[in-house]
């Protein structure tokens, strides 16, 4: 990491090693370049793996991966620490951008077989395969293991399929009601189960 | 579509980005006059954001440099202006507009004329709101306050600190039943006071003399949803604001 330009400045208080995400953010937003780059290498990671993992092309993956960092530059100021965490909002707007992506690409082309060819489970193998085994990982992956079948399954083909409640329900033959309530109560399960892991 | 009593159910797709685009739009206008569906919404958002540890991978490397180059020559958007920190309120993030008209009163009359003519009310409604908004305007010391919010709609308040009563005039505020009410609220140093209730009609839009004018030492003006007679202090996030 000779290389690497632009660190946070070493001023003691502002080490990057301690300065939290609040705290970054709040620098961020004061226009500092460095505490952007020290903010990226923080996420860069989660955002890109999200994104590819919603998009699937992994040019794709890179243009919105960008998008996203530039616009959670642009965009700031307007972070409210309020109503979450900074990854929570990073992580939103990634989820989004790659979202309206897939949408975009999927009304210039036939929609219909695309959870057919999807295997939607492959992003929960990767915490089984328990490549990687820090803290955090460890916590979530006990965090999903709370999950009923049912409700992973309504997730993952939200959440990392892209897809639409509607259809959701139309790929498992379910009514719409149903699969609200299996998103809904799976992700409060998610929540309680990440706040006894805390 | 979904009817007005199912959009409570949508926050969890919402947090997922799994609504299609409409029901996205109808459920983001219906988030702005709903703090228990904000509330929900990043609670869920945060559970949500956790699905994305699982599936992180190494950046690829030139994307860093791509990034970091762009960002220099990114201007930064200016971000909601106003208090972040009021002692008692958690303001939304939404601009504070505040305009000050006291040279454009021909364009305030023509602007009333336009709302008068489209308002569907009874004719006696009509004129005796009329005569009490001639009355606010006759009386002068006027002052036009530009309240804005997270919905579309365009509403203004128009002061007399000399008659000490006010016009709210307000386009495409969202429709609410019976059992609620808007209610205006000043807010100075000392806290919030009630200023006056107003309720649109079918169509989104109100014009009405409202309680109080006098806007001296009046920090800030902010509307919110009550309970049909209104209440003594704020019981939910407000829904428009203008700093003053």
């Amino acid at each position: 990491m000779v290389n690497r330009p632009r660190r946070l400045r070493a001023s003691g208080r502002h080490d990057r090693s301690v300065t939290d995400d609040e705290t970054l953010m709040a620098m961020v937003a004061g226009g500092d370049h460095s505490a952007f780059s020290a903010l990226y290498d923080r996420y860069a990671d989660r955002v890109f793996g999200l994104v590819h993992r919603v998009v699937r092309d992994p040019s794709h993956a890179e243009d919105v991966t960008q998008e996203v960092f530039v616009e959670a530059w642009r965009k700031a100021r307007s972070y409210d620490r309020d109503r979450g965490a900074v990854a929570t909002w990073l992580l939103t707007l990634a989820h989004r951008r790659g979202v309206d992506r897939v949408r975009r690409e999927q009304s210039l082309r036939d929609r219909s077989h695309r959870a057919a060819v999807d295997n939607p489970s492959a992003g929960f193998d990767v915490v089984a395969d328990g490549v990687d085994t820090t803290l955090k990982h460890e916590r979530i992956r006990r965090a999903l293991g709370e999950l009923t079948d049912l409700q992973r399954e309504a997730i993952e083909l939200a959440y990392y399929g892209g897809n639409t409640y509607r259809e959701v329900a139309e790929i498992l033959d379910v009514p719409l009601g149903t699969v609200k309530t299996r998103l809904r109560d799976g992700l409060i399960r998610l929540r309680n189960a990440m706040e006894v892991g805390t | 579509m979904t009817s007005d009593a199912d959009i409570h159910t949508l926050s969890a797709p919402y947090a997922l980005d799994a609504l299609p685009d409409d029901e996205r739009r109808a459920f983001e206008s219906h988030l702005a006059t709903c703090p228990g569906c904000r509330r929900e919404v990043d609670e869920l958002r945060a559970a949500a954001a956790s699905l994305a540890v699982p599936v992180e991978e190494p950046a690829p490397r030139p994307l860093r440099d791509r990034i970091l180059t762009t960002i220099e020559v990114t201007a930064q958007d200016p971000g909601p202006t106003g208090q972040q920190n009021h002692p008692t309120w958690t303001w939304p993030q939404i601009r504070n507009v505040v305009a000050i008209a006291a040279a454009a009163i021909v364009v305030i009359v023509a602007g009333l004329g336009a709302v008068i003519a489209e308002l569907n009310g009874s004719i006696d409604d009509l004129q005796a709101r009329t005569e009490a908004a001639y009355d606010v305007l006759a009386a002068g010391e006027l002052r036009t306050v530009t309240l804005t919010g997270t919905f579309q709609g365009k509403v203004q308040l128009i002061a007399s600190a000399r008659a000490d009563q006010a016009i709210i005039v307000a386009q495409g505020l969202p429709v609410i039943d019976d059992s609620r009410t808007y209610e205006l609220w000043f807010i100075d140093t000392s806290g919030a006071r009630p200023a006056g209730l107003f309720r649109p009609d079918q169509h989104g839009r109100t014009f009405q003399v409202v309680a109080h004018g006098d806007l001296s030492g009046v920090e800030q003006v902010a509307v919110t949803i009550e309970p049909a007679n209104g209440s003594r202090q704020p019981t939910s996030e407000p829904v428009l604001t203008a700093t003053l």
